[in-house]
């Protein structure tokens, strides 16, 4: 008797329990897959300002646009700190006071991802026709069937030239070097030298600092105009292939040659050295240049625009060098869980959607020259008439972005391996000969790649 | 008087306690998560450890750029701390004169202090510049050659470290300053009555009586070196070839940049009982030779 009520009991029990969670339930909103979420509950995100004075301000009037379109979304909103990625990042992550929307790039996306730091952005309503308004070169796609970003601004490079000085020596200004045997001749008139033989000025400046980062700038166009790859690892990821084939050796070569007769320098210097007449060649030109020009050039400077050299023998046509593209990413919510959770990443996911809708990024490509990624940039009235303001070298930028190749760090490791490739051009403009050099680097990313 | 002492006792604790809190909180506890990450694999995440043991450590003793880093710190200890010591004295026996204006010539002397770094390394690295630099210009109006100050990999250590003498000196200057200006001015008057000379006095009276500062000023110059940090990373980002990479660069780069925090807290860990080992050599060296 005494069993059979314990049994009515705890059956009832359990009864009562499945019929609260039923009902609690059937009363929840999935917020996840909630199209509007305009009468969601009070809800807060948290939101990084790209660091530069200008993205703050714009920043600011975006957080207060959105707070007034979405009462209910508060956008907790402060500049970035510097330099924060990937392990720097960590405390953020771990303290839950991180970005909910980060500024990213492939290899520290991917990073993410492998952490399960990332919210997958195909799980949220309106995510097929967002992707489908981005350059398809330009969206990365994911290895696990997922997307996780979404494109914000895509940036290549070329070569600027001080056309005050390539006129004044000589040089046809409408048809810049493309191969580098004509580049050789080019910087050899450009290099100028006063009477005691000391050179006055160089045809460009390669930075010897040693951050990882700085092969991007230094050889990796030039690799990719020789090879027309950006690949560097060899596709199992065991070895370094930057010496494989003679073709993947020349751009090295090449820089050895430039430092070793003498049209090369360098020399760290803090401000453009091309605006001042130091240095002919400026080795990164991109479109926030322009706005650089306008702050920084002695008024009347003027500048045309070239590709990277090649070899004759190099696949590749006209202008090859890499395109750079920043993301954003929905960084998980990690303390708040169930309901709670599930609408910070959602209002996090409608916060992302307004960044990168036209109006905001018309704002940003105004501020800071940085190119969006949509399909409709050069023929949206909202776009075009601020690129016209800016004119050829603008025009010239984008054509060479359309044909550029997507930077391929597609790991930590690879990204380790940039950081030999880096000491290899210091190894070059040293003076270390140009085969030792390689085995150096080829040597020291296979350890690398091998830990 | 025992109740006495328990109440004062309770009143030291109170005065005690917030630096008690601040010792735990910002050194004690990081010394012993480092010394626990050195020898554990750290998840982040999940915060759980695995211990490794002493691998790192191992490691490091065969990791070339560890020696090439602590030799990186050696060149520029060996540079920095005995001019910088040897700029203050001078200075600070300078600025002991009663001459005209000295209030003022201490002021200008403190002013690199007081100088933000970025904007300190901003100029130093102007100044330095191999083709246009102004330190290159007066080279060569005295028929001297060009040096590459910070793209050699041979210049690039010593020339942060004579950046750095600039800033310390006025500090050194300051500190040997107020201990010169404790030294009784009878023994001086005692000195000259004797008929000694200005270098007899300098040798016999003052250096001796500013020998406790020196100890100070070089262990804890010695400890600073060990940290520089912030001029490498901004002005040669470490380089030519790691040429000007401190062990704390190396230490930020192992952990903060490729997330090797194992390794960087063993780097770390070695780092401070380095320091340790330094600061105990001098203080018994120095307090050696002491001259009086």
């Amino acid at each position: 008797m005494k069993k059979l009520k314990r049994r009515t009991t705890s059956t009832l029990i359990m009864a009562v329990l499945l019929v609260t969670v039923f009902v609690t339930q059937a009363g929840a909103v999935d917020w996840l897959a909630e199209e509007d979420i305009s009468n969601m509950p009070s809800t807060t995100i948290r939101y990084w300002y790209y660091e530069t004075p200008e993205m703050t301000a714009l920043g600011k009037l975006e957080k207060e646009k959105f707070e007034k379109l979405f009462p209910n979304i508060k956008v907790d909103a402060r500049t970035a700190p510097p330099a924060v990625d990937n392990w720097e990042l960590m405390s953020f992550v771990v303290g839950g006071t991180n970005s909910h929307i980060h500024h990213s790039v492939n290899n520290e996306s991917l990073w993410y991802i492998d952490h399960d730091m990332l919210f997958p952005l195909d799980r949220l309503p309106g995510f097929a026709e967002e992707l489908n308004r981005f350059e398809p070169q330009m969206t990365w796609k994911w290895k696990d069937g997922h997307s996780y970003a979404l494109p914000w601004y895509g940036a290549t490079t070329m070569l600027m030239y001080n056309k005050e000085i390539a006129q004044e020596v000589g040089l046809d200004i409408n048809n810049p070097p493309e191969f580098y045997d004509e580049f050789l001749k080019w910087a050899e008139k450009l290099t100028e030298k006063d009477a005691s033989g000391k050179t006055v000025r160089y045809a460009a400046a390669i930075d010897p600092r040693e951050a990882w980062w700085r092969f991007i700038i230094t050889g990796y166009n030039l690799y990719i105009a020789a090879t027309g790859s950006g690949d560097y690892i060899s596709e199992d990821g065991t070895q370094v292939t930057v010496a494989d084939t003679p073709l993947q050796r020349k751009p090295f070569e090449f820089i050895y040659e430039l430092v070793e007769k003498g049209y090369f320098t360098n020399e760290i210097y803090k401000v453009n050295p091309v605006y001042g007449g130091l240095t002919a060649i400026n080795w990164n030109f991109s479109a926030e240049t322009i706005f650089d020009v306008k702050r920084n050039a002695p008024p009347g400077f003027e500048y045309f625009l070239g590709p990277y050299p090649r070899p004759k023998e190099s696949p590749v046509e006209r202008f090859v060098g890499r395109l750079f593209v920043r993301e954003l990413v929905l960084m998980r919510e990690r303390f708040l869980r169930g309901e709670a959770g599930d609408r910070v990443n959602r209002a996090a996911w409608e916060y992302m959607k307004f960044l990168e809708a036209d109006e905001q990024l018309a704002g940003m490509f105004k501020a800071e020259g940085m190119l969006p990624c949509i399909k409709t940039f050069e023929t949206d009235p909202l776009f075009t008439a601020e690129i016209e303001k800016y004119g050829a070298p603008l025009g010239q930028l984008l054509e060479a972005r359309s044909g550029a190749v997507h930077m391929d760090l597609n790991s930590v490791k690879t990204t380790e391996v940039q950081g030999a490739l880096t000491l290899l051009i210091v190894k070059l403009q040293q003076g270390v000969d140009p085969a030792e050099a390689l085995a150096w680097a080829v040597e020291e990313g296979n350890k690398i790649l091998a830990e | 008087m025992l109740g006495r002492r328990q109440k004062w006792d309770k009143v030291a604790i109170i005065f005690i306690l917030p630096w008690f809190i601040f010792f735990c909180s910002f050194t004690f506890y990081p010394v012993f998560t480092a010394l626990l990450v050195s020898t554990n694999e750290w998840n982040l995440f999940e915060g759980t450890f695995r211990w490794i043991g002493f691998s790192q450590y191992l490691k490091l003793f065969h990791d070339a750029k560890f020696y090439q880093c602590l030799w990186n710190n050696f060149v520029y200890l060996g540079i920095q701390v005995p001019l910088s010591i040897f700029g203050g004295i001078l200075i600070a026996v300078l600025l002991n004169q009663k001459v005209k204006g000295r209030i003022f010539f201490r002021g200008i002397f403190f002013l690199p202090i007081i100088t933000g770094i970025v904007v300190l390394v901003i100029i130093w690295s102007w100044m330095f510049s191999a083709g246009g630099g102004v330190i290159n210009y007066f080279l060569g109006k005295v028929h001297l050659p060009p040096v590459p100050w910070l793209i050699d990999p041979r210049w690039s250590m010593p020339s942060i470290a004579l950046m750095k003498v600039w800033t310390d000196v006025a500090f050194y200057g300051v500190l040997f300053l107020g201990a010169l200006q404790g030294i009784p001015q009878s023994l001086f008057e005692v000195a000259k009555i004797d008929g000694a000379s200005q270098w007899h006095i300098f040798w016999s009276i003052t250096l001796p009586l500013l020998n406790p500062a020196i100890v100070f000023a070089v262990i804890m110059g010695t400890i600073w070196g060990m940290q520089i940090f912030t001029e490498p990373l901004l002005m040669t980002e470490g380089g030519p070839l790691g040429s000007s990479t401190p062990l704390t660069l190396f230490l930020y780069r192992q952990g903060f940049t490729w997330g090797r925090y194992s390794y960087a807290c063993a780097i770390g860990i070695v780092t401070s009982l380095l320091i340790l080992l330094f600061s105990i050599i001098e203080r018994k060296f120095i307090e050696r030779v002491t001259l009086y």
